[in-house]
C-alpha cells in the first residue's frame, strides 16, 4: 500500500476541469481535500508506488488537470532496489 | 480497527495535510522550529533533499531507525511543501540492496574487505610517500563541513592545492560568469521567464512549478524556451526559439546590439552602476581590460539581427522581439540557464553576456527582475564556490596565488607563514589527465580521493580521462562511496559512506540559503562519514610524522574542543559524534564568510530554520536577519548609504558591475561528412546525475529503466533504424549502445541526438569531448560531431 499527497492544478477550461473533477470523484483510489481556487488537494491510495506513479501519469495526460505535484509520499511497500550490473539491459 | 488500518489511517491523514499545506499555506506543520517532533510514532525533522541545487526541504519520518515517509515541508519557501518525483522519493535512495558496509581493498580483479583501520593505513601511507602527487576529488554533494575539512586538509596541512569538485563540470562557468560581471539572483515573480538552453520543467521542477502555478491563478507569465531541442519546458512555452548548438553567444550579442541601436538600453542604470569591459589582445585574462562605451559598441556593432540569424538560426525578427522585451522597463524578466550555459567551451562568456544583457537593460536586482544561474548540485554555491573547493581558492573568496589572501587563512587557521603553497593546483580535466598518464610519461598524480562524486561516468571523453587508469600499477585510486559505481570499477580502495540523514550536514542552495539537519538514522554496516574520514586521514598522516597536520602551536588540524576546553577525539568514530563537529567546523569556517560580505549565521540559528540566505546579520534585538536581494540597497545591509545598487566587490574594485563583450568563436567540433550528427547529453526528470541513488529507487529505475537516444524521425527513417532499435553512437574518441526513441519527451531538430548520461551501462561520456572554457576550465557536454550505426555494420 503506498499513499500519496498530491496537488492538482485544474485547467482554467470549465468543460474539462468539469470532466477532471468527475474522473477524480469516480475513483475510488482518490481522496479529494481543500480546493482553493484551481487548486486541489488529493490524497492517493494504491497497492504499490508503481501504480501510484501510473495514477499520477493518467492525471498528467487529463486535459482538464494541469499539472501535479507531490507534497507527500509514505512508501510503506516496495523497498526492493536495482543492483547494477555492467551490461545489464 | 487493526494495526494496518490504524497507520493507513495515519498515513493518509499526514499525505493530506501535507498536500492541504501546499494548497492552503500554514494550515499545518509537521515538525516544530526546533528540532524533531515525534507523532503517532514517526519521528519527524527537517533536511533539505539531497539531490539538485534548488534546496527543497523535506519533512522526513523515521521509525526504528529507518526513513519510512518523506513529505514536501510547508514551512520552506523554496517548495512551500512541494516535492518532485525525485525528491519523494529521497528517503528510499539509503535502501539499496547493494549498499557499500565494510571498507574494500583491490585484490586482482575482485575486492576483500579490510578493517577501518587497515584502510585509513593504506591510504595514509599511500599520501604519505608522496604528499605532492596526491590529489582530492569531491563535489557540490560535499557538505559545508565536508568541503571545510577536505579544503583544510589539502591546503593548510599538505600545503597541496590540488583538490577540484565536479563542480567543475557543472557550475563553473557560471561562477566565472558572475565574477567576471559582478565580481550574483529570483524568478517566481517574472512577466517573462526566458529559458536559455535549460529544461528547469525535469530538472528544476519546483523551482519551474512555482512559475507555472501562477498561470492556473490567472496570472499571465511568458514563457520563451531558447534551446536546442524540444523538451517540457518548450510545452510549457509561448514561444520557442530554436537555435543552433552555439547560438546563445549570438542571441545575447544581437540583444545587446539592438538595444544600444534602438537606444533603449537603461542609461541612468548603466551610467551609475557598470562599467565596459574586453578581453585582453594575446593572453586574455578573466578580469579583461576596461574599454570606454564608445569601443564597447563598436565590438557589438558587427552582430546585426541578421548576422545573428546566420549565427544562431533565429530569425532577425526574433532578436528584435527580444531586445524588444529587455528594452520594455515595466516589465520583468527573468533568464533562467543551466548546464546548456555552462558546459561550453564559450561558457565564461555566454553567462558574461546575459549578465550583460540584463545590466544593459536594467533588468537587474529586483524581485522577478534578474538573471538566474540554477546548479545541479545540493551545495555546488555553498561548499564549491564560497568554501572554495577548487584547485585555485581558498574559502571566502581568497586566491591561493595571492600572498595577502594566503597569509590571512594562515591567520585564522593558525599555521606558520608560508604554509599554504602559492601555485595553483590542477583543475579537474588536468587532474585527471596527470592521473591516467603513465608516471613515466609525465603523469604526476598517482594518488586519487574520490568523495561524493562519480567521474567514472561523468568525466567527458573517459577512455582518455578515467577508463586509461586500468594497467596502470603505479597508480591508486580511493573512492568514498555509498553504493558499487562506474568509479568503483577501477577504484583500489573503497570506503564505505553514509548520506543524506545518515549524518549531520550543512548544504548552500542555487540562490545563497544555508541549510542545516541533524543525522536522524544509522548508516547501514560500518558505513562511516567522508568528513570523519579526512579527519581520520589526516590524524593517521600526524602520528606518521607529517608536519603540516598540526598548526604552529602543534595542536592537530582538526583540534576540537568540548565546552570545559577539554580536546575531543573526534577521529576515533566511537567519538566522532560525542560532540557536533559539523557545528565546531561552521564556526571556524564563519570569519572566512564576512571576507567579502557573504556571513553566514551562527550554526545554531540554522537549526531553528529551512534555511537563510547570505549575508545573515544580526540585528541590534540580536536576532539574524537574512539578506534576499543581494547588491539592493532595500534589502542588502552591506550597500552603502545613498546607494539604490552597489556590486560591492566587483572585478574593478569600484563597486560597478562589468559588462563585456566577447566574439563569437564556432564550437571546437561541429558535424561533418564522416560524423554528421550534432551530440547534446543531459539529464531526465527521473534521475538524479549519474543514477546511482536514483536508479536504485525502484518506482523511478521502472518510470525510465535505460538510456537512449532521441534521433529525429527523419534522421531514424534516413539511418533505416526503427524505435527500440538498439544503435551504436559513436564519435572520434569512442562509442557505447543505445536505443533509439523518435517519439520521446525530447524532440531533436533533423541533424541533432540527445543522449541522457544517467545509465552506467550505456556511457554516452565514452563519447563525449573534453575540450573546455578557456577560464572554467568547464567541459563542453552539449555539443561534439556524432554518427550513428546500425549494429552489425
Amino acid at each position: 500500500m503506498a499513499v500519496g499527497g498530491l496537488v492538482l492544478s485544474l485547467s482554467s477550461d470549465a468543460v474539462s476541469r468539469r470532466a477532471a473533477e468527475e474522473l477524480l470523484r469516480s475513483d475510488p483510489r482518490i481522496e479529494e481535500g481543500p480546493r482553493e481556487g484551481l487548486r486541489l488537494a488529493v490524497v492517493a491510495t494504491t497497492d504499490t508506488l508503481g501504480q501510484g506513479h501510473e495514477l499520477c501519469e493518467a492525471l498528467l495526460a487529463h486535459p482538464g488537470i494541469e499539472n501535479l505535484e507531490v507534497a507527500y509520499v509514505a512508501p510503506e511497500e516496495e523497498r526492493a532496489a536495482v543492483v547494477l550490473h555492467e551490461g545489464d539491459e | 480497527m487493526g494495526a494496518g488500518t490504524d497507520r493507513r489511517s495515519f498515513l493518509k491523514s499526514a499525505a493530506m495535510a501535507a498536500a492541504a499545506a501546499a494548497v492552503v499555506p500554514a494550515s499545518v506543520a509537521l515538525a516544530g522550529d526546533d528540532g524533531a517532533s515525534v507523532d503517532d510514532g514517526l519521528t519527524w525533522d527537517k533536511a533539505p533533499c539531497r539531490f539538485c541545487g534548488t534546496g527543497c526541504h523535506v519533512q522526513v519520518g523515521v521509525k526504528d531507525d529507518r526513513v519510512v515517509a518523506i513529505a514536501g515541508d510547508p514551512k520552506a519557501d523554496v517548495n512551500k511543501g512541494l516535492l518532485c518525483v525525485k525528491g519523494y522519493h529521497v528517503g528510499m535512495a539509503l535502501y539499496g540492496k547493494d549498499r557499500l558496509t565494510e571498507p574494500l581493498l583491490r585484490k586482482g580483479d575482485g575486492f576483500v574487505p579490510i578493517s577501518w583501520d587497515e584502510a585509513l593505513d593504506i591510504a595514509a601511507k599511500r599520501i604519505m610517500k608522496a604528499p605532492e602527487r596526491f590529489a582530492f576529488y569531491g563535489s557540490g554533494q560535499w557538505t559545508i563541513p565536508e568541503g571545510y575539512a577536505a579544503q583544510k586538509f589539502m591546503k593548510g596541512g599538505l600545503a597541496n592545492n590540488h583538490i577540484d569538485p565536479n563542480a567543475r563540470l557543472c557550475m563553473a562557468s557560471a561562477v566565472t560568469g558572475f565574477i567576471a560581471t559582478y565580481g550574483v539572483d529570483e524568478p517566481a515573480g517574472c512577466d517573462v521567464l526566458i529559458t536559455w538552453g535549460n529544461n528547469p520543467a525535469e530538472m528544476h521542477p519546483v523551482l519551474f512549478s512555482r512559475v507555472i502555478d501562477r498561470r492556473s491563478r490567472g496570472e499571465t507569465v511568458k514563457v520563451i524556451d531558447i534551446g536546442t531541442r524540444r523538451t517540457r519546458t518548450t510545452d510549457q512555452a509561448d514561444e520557442y526559439l530554436e537555435m543552433k548548438p552555439h547560438g546563445d553567444v549570438a542571441i545575447a550579442l544581437g540583444i545587446l546590439n539592438r538595444l544600444r541601436h534602438h537606444g533603449t538600453w537603461d542609461k541612468e542604470f548603466v551610467k551609475k552602476h557598470c562599467n565596459f569591459r574586453a578581453l585582453q589582445a594575446g593572453k586574455p585574462t578573466l578580469k579583461g581590460e576596461a574599454i570606454d562605451f564608445d569601443t564597447w559598441s563598436e565590438g557589438i556593432a558587427k552582430y546585426t539581427p541578421e548576422v545573428v540569424e546566420e549565427l544562431s538560426g533565429i530569425p532577425a525578427e526574433k532578436i528584435e522581439m527580444l531586445a524588444k522585451l529587455f528594452g520594455d522597463r515595466k516589465l520583468k524578466i527573468t533568464s533562467l540557464w543551466c548546464m546548456g550555459m555552462n558546459q561550453h567551451t564559450m561558457g565564461t562568456a555566454v553567462n558574461s553576456l546575459v549578465h550583460g544583457v540584463h545590466l544593459f537593460s536594467g533588468h537587474f536586482g529586483k524581485p522577478g527582475d534578474a538573471p538566474t544561474s540554477l546548479t545541479g548540485q545540493p551545495s555546488a554555491c555553498g561548499t564549491v564556490r564560497e568554501v572554495g573547493t577548487l584547485a585555485h581558492a581558498l574559502p571566502g573568496g581568497r586566491l591561493v596565488a595571492k600572498e595577502a589572501h594566503r597569509t590571512q587563512c594562515e591567520d585564522l587557521w593558525n599555521l606558520p607563514k608560508g604554509r599554504i603553497n602559492g601555485k595553483p593546483g590542477y583543475h579537474t580535466v588536468k587532474m585527471w589527465e596527470q592521473f591516467t598518464s603513465p608516471s613515466a610519461e609525465g603523469g604526476d598524480i598517482d594518488t586519487i580521493f574520490v568523495q561524493v562524486t562519480n567521474p567514472g561516468q561523468t568525466l567527458p571523453n573517459l577512455n582518455h580521462l578515467f577508463n586509461d587508469k586500468k594497467g596502470l600499477k603505479e597508480k591508486f585510486l580511493i573512492v568514498s562511496e555509498v553504493y558499487p559505481t562506474a568509479t568503483t570499477w577501477l577504484a583500489d580502495l573503497i570506503l564505505p559512506a553514509s548520506m543524506w540523514v545518515e549524518k549531520n550536514g550543512v548544504f548552500g542552495n542555487s540562490e545563497r540559503r544555508t541549510q542545516q539537519w541533524f543525522k536522524q538514522v544509522n548508516p547501514p554496516g560500518d558505513a562511516r562519514d567522508d568528513c570523519w574520514m579526512t579527519i581520520a586521514i589526516a590524524h593517521r598522516l600526524m602520528e606518521l610524522g607529517h608536519p603540516g597536520m598540526k598548526d604552529k602551536d602543534g595542536k592537530f588540524l582538526f583540534h576540537v574542543a568540548d565546552e570545559n576546553g577539554k580536546a575531543v577525539p573526534v577521529w576515533k568514530w566511537e567519538h566522532y559524534y560525542d560532540m557536533n563537529v559539523d557545528k565546531a567546523l561552521v564556526e571556524e569556517y564563519r570569519p572566512f564568510t564576512r571576507m567579502k560580505h557573504k556571513d553566514i549565521a551562527p550554526y545554531d540559528e540554522y537549526v531553528k530554520t529551512r534555511g537563510l540566505r547570505w549575508p545573515v546579520v544580526e540585528q541590534k534585538d540580536g536576532s539574524w536577519r537574512e539578506t534576499r536581494f543581494r547588491f539592493s540597497a532595500f534589502d542588502d545591509p552591506y550597500v552603502k548609504e545613498g546607494q539604490d545598487f552597489e556590486f560591492y566587490h566587483s572585478t574593478s574594485g569600484d563597486g560597478r558591475a562589468q559588462i563585456g563583450v566577447h566574439d563569437y568563436k564556432p564550437p571546437p567540433e561541429m558535424p561533418d561528412g564522416e560524423y554528421p550528427l550534432w551530440l547534446c547529453t543531459g539529464r531526465v526528470l527521473e534521475h538524479w546525475h549519474t543514477g546511482t541513488m536514483t536508479r536504485r529507487v525502484a518506482p523511478l529505475a521502472r518510470a525510465m529503466p535505460t538510456a537512449y537516444v532521441e534521433v529525429h524521425p527523419e534522421d531514424a527513417q534516413a539511418l533505416g533504424v526503427s524505435d527500440g532499435e538498439v544503435v551504436i553512437v559513436e564519435s572520434r574518441r569512442g562509442t557505447t549502445e543505445l536505443p533509439v526513441w523518435t517519439k520521446g519527451r525530447g524532440r531533436p531538430p533533423e541533424g541533432s541526438i540527445f543522449v541522457p548520461f544517467f545509465d552506467e551501462t550505456r556511457r554516452i561520456n565514452d563519447v563525449t569531448l573534453h575540450l573546455h572554457d578557456p577560464f572554467s576550465k568547464q567541459p563542453d557536454y552539449k555539443k561534439c560531431a556524432a554518427r550513428i550505426r546500425k549494429k552489425g555494420r
